[in-house]
């Protein structure tokens, strides 16, 4: 009991130090957007070297191609830096970033009109930067994530976009709807086909249970 | 009421924590799969939101990638604004395969030019 309080302090503690830490990044990406927006170019340079890893991660999870990503990830940068002075600062940099990878990502995959398999498990290094999940769901998860980032991959591209950005990066409806360039209650449909299928691929038993309430 | 209908409630009270409708919350309150259903959403939204903390590794030569292409696509002349990703690493290769030929051939007439007379 004792043992499991220290746990949850010592958790409190890495959690609050993380937040002060990422509070203290987000100050420094917000003093560099206002650099570049003056046009300080270095400032720009900046903004991508501090931003580039995540971004690409998002472009990966959109298109499950690395090549793809990297396109998406180079335009993705280009628009941000032509359309830098329309960014107000009413979120934060990172997240207006994923909006913008996330349209680039879209009409990326509407050019190339293709859907490739088996890249993103193989070739992807996961490097987990979280620690604090609930102990008791720790374990449990982390064998579900492996499963979970393979299922991923085989969603048609139009399903995984949604889920990605909704579940992983919290867009909510109207965003991803805009950014998806469909309605909202289109957004809606396509997400609940998306987690019905993912869960299928990972629960495959339930679906062969009889539907019906007791 | 059978699951099917009530299958969009559960994937929405999941993600929103929001009550369910009442005929579906009194379904699933009797629905054994209904509730392992349940039970699996909440696993995978779990899972998904455990990757917002993962990265995956770009290599090491993206970043310098993006600042090439920025640089280009950035540039006055129109001509360098037209090439893509893939035609920027060409471009920047012949430039520079151009430049190696160029200061080798400097450096050779440079020898020549210095070489003694015979007499």
């Amino acid at each position: 009991m004792e043992r499991r309080r220290e746990d949850s302090v010592d958790a409190e503690v890495t959690s609050a130090t993380r937040e002060a830490s990422q509070t203290l990044v987000q100050d420094e990406l917000a003093s560099l957007v206002v650099a570049a927006q003056a046009g300080n170019q270095t400032a720009f340079e900046e903004l991508v070297q501090a931003t580039y890893v995540q971004t690409y991660t998002l472009a990966l999870r959109l298109t499950a191609n690395q090549e793809d990503a990297r396109d998406v990830t180079q335009e993705a940068y280009l628009r941000a830096h032509k359309g830098l002075s329309k960014f107000r600062g009413d979120s934060q940099f990172s997240t207006w970033m994923y909006r913008i990878t996330a349209n680039c990502a879209a009409t990326q995959m509407q050019r190339s009109g293709r859907h490739r398999h088996g890249e993103l498990p193989a070739g992807t290094e996961l490097i987990d930067l979280r620690s604090d999940y609930n102990p008791e769901l720790r374990a449990e998860a982390s064998d579900l994530r492996t499963r979970l980032v393979m299922a991923l991959d085989t969603l048609p591209p139009k399903l995984r976009a949604v889920i990605v950005l909704r579940d992983i990066y919290e867009m909510t409806h109207e965003e991803l709807a805009s950014e998806l360039g469909i309605s909202v209650t289109a957004a809606k449909v396509r997400l609940h086909r998306a987690r019905h299928r993912l869960r299928s691929e990972l629960f495959p038993q339930l679906d062969q249970v009889e539907s019906r309430a007791l | 009421m059978r699951c099917e209908e009530v299958a969009v409630a559960v994937s929405e009270s999941i993600e929103a924590e929001l009550p369910m409708a009442q005929k579906a919350a009194r379904h699933v309150e009797r629905c054994l799969r209904c509730q392992a259903e349940q039970a699996q959403y909440k696993k995978v939204l779990f899972a998904m939101s455990s990757l917002r903390g993962a990265q995956s590794d770009p290599g090491p030569e993206l970043l310098s990638e993006i600042l090439d292409y920025l640089h280009i696509q950035t540039a006055r002349n129109p001509v360098l604004r037209s090439l893509d990703r893939h035609r920027v690493a060409y471009f920047t290769a012949a430039t520079a395969a151009v430049a190696a030929v160029t200061a080798t051939g400097a450096l050779v007439i440079a020898a020549r030019v210095r070489r003694p007379i015979p007499v």
